[in-house]
């Protein structure tokens, strides 16, 4: 038996196994990429470096990807994003420095210490998952289906008062806005995420 | 059991947003906890949503319209949590009164939205206390209101220093409120900050808290909210446990409607069962989780749960889902950091039985250890750091020091055959006692206690006994009696008799009141000769005794006796302690003993005074010849720092002698004692005197001599002395070895002038080969090594079977014995038609840990140092009444250990455990499993030590001897392994029956099916190549030292190397193509062969990297069919399982309308599906409540794949009366080989989300070759084998239960394995 690996909903990342899985990188890059670019800024870099530095992340992702050992722990593609991106981030800043100021590279020169921006990585990371996860299914819903949710789950507006508005049941808009949820839920999961980041520590 | 109907996720919604649900639905989740945490589930995501779309640029760009406006959510749960701290609060507004009852309020403490608490006057006492004011009426019957007095009436009975007391409960405006004693002082989160606790500060001061839980649990109380805050510090440093009683008068305090479901309590330090609101399951172990995750507040500096929201709180106390690794990085000591994570467990069953076992190890803890002496391979580098100062003294925590309780040992010595004494023995270990026997008596008391011994003689006199001396110190006296220099040897008439001690504070006791106490003493009633009986202040008891019943005991007369004796002086004085022990006619076996009240001081051989019978020893002659012992106890050390010295080895031998002269006919002409003690060279330890021992030992024996080597001292690893010899590989380049007294280091810190395991490998072949059997007792370091270990798990390991190459090996093995023991080789060659004498070894420790020394008997200021092995091995075999096999000597010596709290080390034999000690019949008849029935439990008589496991069944018989002694009455399965001691229920097993009804007493049981659990893969390099081709023993070797990286990695716990391609689950093979890995079955050059996966080529620059990470896959594979696949018994299945139907459906053409699935038959050699064919995957659940399901795929090359639920589809949750059918795989022809199919449901668990197990998660192995289209028919791996019985349901291994799943409740989870092989489709 060859077991359904159900691949329309497999990992984003098992995927990317494939390195020649076109359509998979344009996602992993619309993904990533604003994700990427807004630490990168707030490093204080440059647009140039900015871009160079995220150019390079994505290097080392098509490197190292084919052969990611994704499922042991959830959320391990996370951590080794981090650690990859801040390496190429302390080598970016050290070639800056060394051109700049033509100085001999010693502990003297260690870059700023972004700290913060490091500590926020894991929640940011999941809010950039879970905000490219609505948008992917948003672009697949109904335009009816979508306002149901949009004003109900993400308005936290009453379900009574949203039927009214587009002339549906209330049970409809409950109904409705359970789809879509499902739909992100799926959505995160092909990330490696879930919907909200809590570990229950059931089965890991 | 009819719960109501889970509601899908939809139908949940409105409960979730907060909007007017279905009135079913909300009933329903007011009561169901697995809705209630789906619906904070849901309430989750909603808000992660929410949060994350009210900043998203991406979105409101996508939806090209405004962003939406995002609410901040309120917790729905955020409110219900009433508790209130002892901080005043600015938030109290509501108006209080005045008075409450007769209490006049001074302040308002708190208020919380069930209650409001003041501080207020004691209407006749000066003294404040603490009110907690109901703010609903209690409008409940009558019969409720008295309810609840009665229970504060309980509550208020509870007395503890460490425990605020609740005062009264009464009503005011018809609202009950609580009066509690008012603690004053800071709570411990408060304390903890200001001060830095030492380990041992924070252990004493836990284990305070935790007796006085005790004490409330012992009637039936249970606090419920147990943390930091509710112990408040007082003045003097003590705490006191407060808010008691909360939770039992909670059902007063909450209005009925706002009760329901909710969980009360402080989630941060909360036991996950209270935060799932399993109420069935709250209980003392409840508070001890609490304790424990105070521990962990107090190490870490942190709550074990914590979260942005109390629902987030709420949920990770549900889970039990803490980090342990803070607790893990913390600089504290282990012990500490074990304790709490024992009382931290999730599952409770797990955890401390009691708040008394949790204060008992805390107190443990606090003890320092004995003696550290003994730890030698690590004492030189151990010296040389302390030595510079680098060691950390955690000593210097001085333990808080606690008041001195009077304690009190009774001791007995004798004198030996040069006059002199004995060392003290425990006198509950020495009865019976006779004359001549000399008693010792020492004790603590504190500095203003007097104290009176007195002796009821055997004649029924009250004699007392003034001989004693008082020896002041700082903080207590010890007494010692009789007073230092002078002896009390018993004397008088054989029969019962008592030592007894008053103690008294303050008051002199004087000489005439005693008699007024007993008015004309009776000879007590008899005792059995070994018994004795003690009693103290607290309670009276049987030493030794296994058996809880004291009901029933032999002992029942005296225990009554004294227990009324305890109670009436305790009238008089503030203790008692006593002994009662049995005094017994000198035996008539030697001269000295006809006459009584003999002067012990003129007896020359003791043996007389020994009171045990001596044991007839089969075929050996009583004068004692045949039989032989060496003692060799290495104490000084004089070429090794002075840390290495040893007090031990001197008293082990004294003691071995003894016991061998008085209990097993030994001549002392025939001992032969090697010790420091003695003056001339020739008999100390030394290297050279060790070997010309054992050659005179050796040239001495005749056929069916006994010879004992006993071997005390230490032992040490050295590296290898001939690394390069294949024939003699030590996989882990170490040589075991003894120190001889004349050890030395070199420079480069190496021992020399050892024994190495060789030469006494080759002194133990010589000696059995010569006829004798031989017992060697080894208590050393390291001593499983000295012989070798006969454990194969062990890489390192020799076997017994090695050592001394009988007949029944294999010509390889026999073979390869003979080639080890280079030197003997020509000594076998030479006999080749003599009997072989036996061995049997035990050793004080496995080969990888430390044994030690100590001081006994404890507690005694007389105790002397004894390796702590063989002062068990002497009090055991000087217990006996009748003869021990080895094996129940090792179970007795491993009880003994556990009464003393040790866990380690652990001793154990090789050779025939089950002949008796010093004979060389074999008891086959006498099982040392047996049966007992307890209540409604049964239990046998081993546990993990006998390397019993879960799983395991037995098979139960009538004892031998017995009439149809070979019919087997019944199974039973074992679900509960301790480590002496196991649980067992009846099951049925293959054809045969559960145990039913009653059973003979006398009865054994025979282990039917051993569960291996996560066995160990055994991994070796082939002898031959793929065509059957020799291999260079060089060659071989060379591939075995590059697999020696996996000895040391974390496959260590998957893989054990061994040496013998014969005995390998898998092996590295060389063959044309590179090296592969094939399974042990795979004979080489055999083209019937049927299995015939074969794995690689493997790179073989990373040789141990590539293998290792494959075995891993192969151990993880076949460990979980061995979990899924454990045998299975319809009946015991439980009513859960039963209502759960797991099939395989076979569909002809599933396109077509109504098309209805046939259940794939299972065939006499298993299942076989055919390529193409439609098959799916049928659950169905006709259970009350949900189930949780998951399936997992394990190819027939490793792989595992959970294939439901599949990513993130979480919906894997099985409503009740439902089915799921699903597709999970297309057969192809594609795959060959055994497949299986894991199934594993639970019942759906409150506050967790569905399970998972897609962890297991792993890649196929690369492939050489293909499997054989075929099945194997008949094959010897056990692999191989294992895969077939999984798949064969005539072993019936169609599905089955088992506790390996780290559930909480062993009962519920249901375990079903399908394995199959695809057909190519023939038509």
């Amino acid at each position: 038996m060859i077991p359904f690996m159900e691949q329309t909903r497999s990992s984003l990342l098992v995927r990317l196994r494939d390195p020649d899985d076109g359509e998979g990188w344009s996602e992993f890059y619309a993904l990533y990429e604003p994700f990427l670019m807004n630490v990168a800024r707030r490093l204080g870099l440059n647009n140039n470096d900015c871009n160079d530095l995220v150019a390079e992340v994505f290097a080392k992702c098509v490197e190292k990807l084919p052969s990611f050992n994704y499922d042991r722990s959830r959320g391990s593609f996370r951590g080794w994003l981090k650690t990859t991106m801040r390496n190429l981030a302390t080598d970016t800043w050290r070639q800056k420095k060394r051109i700049a100021d033509n100085v001999p590279l010693n502990a003297g020169c260690e870059p700023v210490i972004h700290d913060e921006i490091w500590e926020k990585w894991d929640h940011e990371y999941h809010q950039r998952i879970l905000e490219r996860a609505i948008v992917v299914v948003h672009q697949q819903c109904s335009p009816h289906v979508w306002a149901c949710f949009r004003e109900h789950v993400l308005g936290g507006r009453r379900a009574a008062d949203v039927a009214g508005e587009l002339d549906l049941k209330t049970n409809a808009v409950y109904q409705n806005s359970h789809r879509v949820l499902n739909r992100v839920r799926e959505q995160c999961a092909i990330y490696d995420e879930e919907v909200s980041d809590v570990r229950t520590g059931v089965s890991e | 059991m009819s719960e109501p109907v889970c509601p899908n996720e939809d139908l949940l919604w409105p409960v979730a947003v907060g909007e007017q649900p279905d009135v079913v639905v909300a009933a329903h989740v007011d009561t169901c906890s697995s809705c209630q945490s789906r619906v904070t589930g849901l309430q989750a995501d909603l808000e992660s949503l929410r949060d994350v779309a009210s900043h998203s640029t991406e979105l409101s760009n996508a939806e090209q319209q405004t962003a939406v406006n995002a609410h901040t959510t309120t917790d729905e749960y955020a409110t219900q949590d009433v508790q209130v701290e002892y901080t005043p609060s600015k938030r109290a507004t509501t108006s209080v009164p005045d008075e409450i009852g007769r209490y006049r309020v001074l302040s308002v403490l708190g208020e919380g939205g069930q209650g409001v608490v003041c501080r207020a006057m004691h209407p006749n006492l000066p003294r404040d206390v603490i009110i907690k004011l109901s703010k609903h009426p209690f409008n409940k019957a009558d019969e409720q209101r008295d309810h609840l007095v009665r229970e504060a009436r309980l509550l208020s009975e509870i007395e503890h220093p460490n425990l605020a007391k609740v005062l009264d409960l009464d009503f005011f405006d018809n609202k009950p409120f609580l009066v509690l004693e008012y603690a004053r002082g800071i709570h411990l989160g408060q304390y903890a900050k200001e001060q830095t606790l030492t380990s041992q500060q924070i252990a004493a001061l836990l284990a305070k808290v935790a007796r006085a839980l005790a004490v409330a649990h012992n009637v039936g109380v249970v606090h419920q909210d147990v943390k930091p805050q509710n112990i408040v510090i007082n003045p003097d440093g003590e705490p006191i446990l407060i808010d008691f009683g909360m939770a039992c008068l909670r059902d007063a305090w909450v209005d009925e409607t706002a009760r329901q479901g909710t969980v009360s309590g402080t989630p941060a330090y909360m036991a996950p069962e209270q935060a799932r609101g399993e109420t069935n399951d709250v209980g003392p172990r409840s508070d001890v989780f609490a304790m424990g995750a105070i521990l962990y507040f107090l190490l870490t500096g942190k709550a074990p749960f914590a979260g942005k929201t109390v629902s987030q709180v709420v949920a990770s106390a549900a889970a039990c889902d803490f980090d342990t690794t803070v607790l893990e990085n913390v600089d504290a000591p282990a012990g500490l950091k074990r304790i709490c994570l024992k009382a931290m467990q999730k599952n409770l069953e797990k955890r401390y039985t009691s708040a008394t076992e949790f204060a008992d190890d805390l107190d443990r803890f606090n003890r320092p250890p004995r003696s550290w002496r003994r730890w030698v391979a690590a004492a030189a580098s151990v010296a040389a750091l302390l030595a510079i100062g680098l060691l950390p003294d955690w000593r210097s925590d001085a333990p808080v020091p606690a008041p001195v309780k009077p304690t009190f040992s009774f001791t007995v010595s004798r004198r030996d055959e040069t006059g002199n004494k004995t060392p003290a023995i425990e006198l509950v270990d020495s009865a019976p006692l006779s004359n001549g026997d000399l008693l010792q008596i020492q004790g603590k008391i504190p500095l203003d206690y007097q104290i009176a011994i007195l002796s009821f003689t055997s004649e029924g006199r009250i004699e007392q006994l003034e001989d004693f001396d008082v020896v002041e110190t700082a903080t207590f006296a010890e007494i010692l009696f009789p007073k230092p220099g002078n002896d009390a040897p018993l004397t008088g008439a054989p029969g019962t008799e008592v030592l007894l001690i008053c103690g008294r504070k303050g008051r002199d006791i004087k000489p005439d009141e005693l008699s007024g106490y007993f008015d004309g003493a009776e000879p007590w009633p008899a005792l059995p000769p070994k018994s004795t009986v003690r009693f103290d202040s607290t309670r009276t008891w049987i030493p030794n005794s296994r058996s809880f019943a004291v009901e029933a005991a032999p002992e029942k007369p005296v225990v009554d006796l004294a227990e009324r004796l305890r109670k009436n002086l305790l009238k008089h004085f503030d203790s008692v302690d006593g002994i009662v022990f049995s005094h017994r006619e000198s035996t008539a076996r030697l001269p000295e003993s006809k006459t009584r009240d003999i002067s012990p001081l003129k007896n020359s051989t003791g043996r007389s005074q020994h009171g045990n019978e001596v044991l007839p020893l089969n075929g050996i002659p009583q004068d004692g010849k045949g039989l032989h012992a060496l003692l060799i106890g290495c104490t000084d050390y004089y070429n090794l720092p002075a840390t290495f010295s040893l007090t031990g080895p001197g008293n082990d031998m004294r003691l071995m002698k003894m016991l061998l002269v008085n209990n097993f006919q030994f001549q002392p002409a025939g001992i032969v004692t090697l010790a420091e003690h003695v003056e001339e060279e020739s008999k100390r330890p030394t290297a050279e005197n060790i070997r010309r021992e054992f050659e005179n030992l050796i040239a001495g024996i005749r056929i069916g001599d006994r010879v004992v080597v006993h071997m005390a001292g230490h032992g040490s690893w050295q590296p290898d002395d001939d690394p390069d010899n294949p024939e003699d590989y030590e996989p882990d380049g170490r040589d075991e070895v003894f120190c001889p007294a004349d050890t030395k280091l070199d420079e480069d810190a190496k021992f020399i002038n050892v024994i190495t395991d060789d030469e006494f490998r080759g002194w133990f072949t010589r000696l059995v080969r010569a006829g004798a059997t031989v017992w060697l007792i080894a208590d050393c370091c390291h001593s499983g090594t000295i012989s070798r270990a006969g454990d194969a798990d062990v890489a390192r390991s020799l076997r017994p079977e090695d050592l001394l190459g009988s007949s029944q090996q294999t010509s390889g093995a026999t073979a390869r014995a003979v080639s080890r023991g280079a030197s003997e080789a020509a000594i076998v060659d030479e006999e080749p038609d003599h009997v072989d004498g036996k061995f049997v070894a035990l050793y004080a420790s496995q080969p990888f840990e430390v044994t030690y020394e100590s001081k006994y008997p404890r507690d005694s200021s007389k105790a002397e140092s004894y390796g702590i092995l063989s002062y068990a091995l002497y009090q055991v075999l000087n217990q006996t009444q009748s003869p021990l096999t080895y094996r129940e000597v090792v179970q007795r010596i491993h009880s003994r250990y556990l009464s003393e709290h040790r866990t380690f080390p652990t001793p154990f034999l090789e050779g025939d455990a089950d002949s008796l000690v010093l004979e060389t019949k074999v008891l086959t008849g006498r099982s040392t499993l047996v049966l007992e029935k307890t209540g409604d439990e049964f239990t046998v008589n081993a546990g993990s030590l006998h390397d019993l496991t879960h799983g395991s069944v037995l098979a139960v018989k009538p004892a031998v001897g017995q009439q149809d002694h070979d019919r087997v009455l019944g199974y039973v399965k074992v679900t509960n392994v301790g480590p002496l001691e196991s649980t067992v229920e009846p099951c049925t097993f293959a054809k045969g029956t559960p145990l039913r009804g009653e059973f003979p007493r006398q009865n054994r049981c025979e282990i039917a099916y051993l569960d291996f659990g996560l066995r160990r893969l055994k991994l070796s390099v082939d002898n031959c190549d793929e065509a059957g081709h020799t291999i260079t023993p060089q060659r071989r070797l060379e591939l075995r030292r590059r697999l020696d990286p996996l000895g040391e990695r974390k496959q260590q716990s998957l893989i054990s190397l061994i040496d013998d391609p014969l005995e390998a689950d898998w092996l590295i093979r060389p063959t044309a193509k590179g090296l592969v890995l094939v399974p042990g079955s795979n004979v080489p050059g055999q083209t019937n062969d049927n299995d015939r996966r074969v794995f690689g080529p493997i790179p073989e620059n990373q040789l141990a990297e590539w293998v290792g990470l494959r075995m891993e896959r192969i151990a993880r594979a076949t460990n979980l069919i061995r979990i899924t696949s454990a045998p299975q018994e319809e009946q015991v299945r439980g009513q859960f399982a039963g209502k759960v139907v797991i099939e395989l459906l076979r569909y002809d053409d599933p396109a077509a309308p109504n098309s209805e699935g046939r259940p794939v038959q299972w065939q006499k050699d298993g299942i076989k599906l055919i390529a193409n064919e439609h098959i799916r995957l049928r659950i169905k659940n006709d259970n009350e409540f949900a189930i949780d399901t998951c399936v997992l795929f394990v190819g027939s090359n490793f792989q595992i794949l959970q294939v439901f639920p599949f990513g993130g589809n979480r919906d894997s949750r099985l409503k009740p009366h439902s089915q799921l059918i699903k597709k999970l795989g297309e057969v192809t022809a594609d795959t060959v080989g055994l497949e299986h199919m894991a199934v594993i449901v639970v019942p759906t668990r409150p506050q967790s989300a569905p399970i998972s197990f897609s962890f297991m998660n792993q890649p196929t192995l690369e492939i050489v070759e293909r499997a054989a289209e075929e099945l194997p028919q008949t094959l010897e791996s056990p692999l191989v084998q294992l895969m077939l019985r999984a798949r064969n349901p005539a072993a019936g291994v169609r599905g089955s239960r088992t506790a390996r799943l780290d559930q909480p409740n062993t009962e519920q989870h249901f375990l079903r394995l399908f394995s199959w092989q695809t057909q190519p489709d023939m038509r």
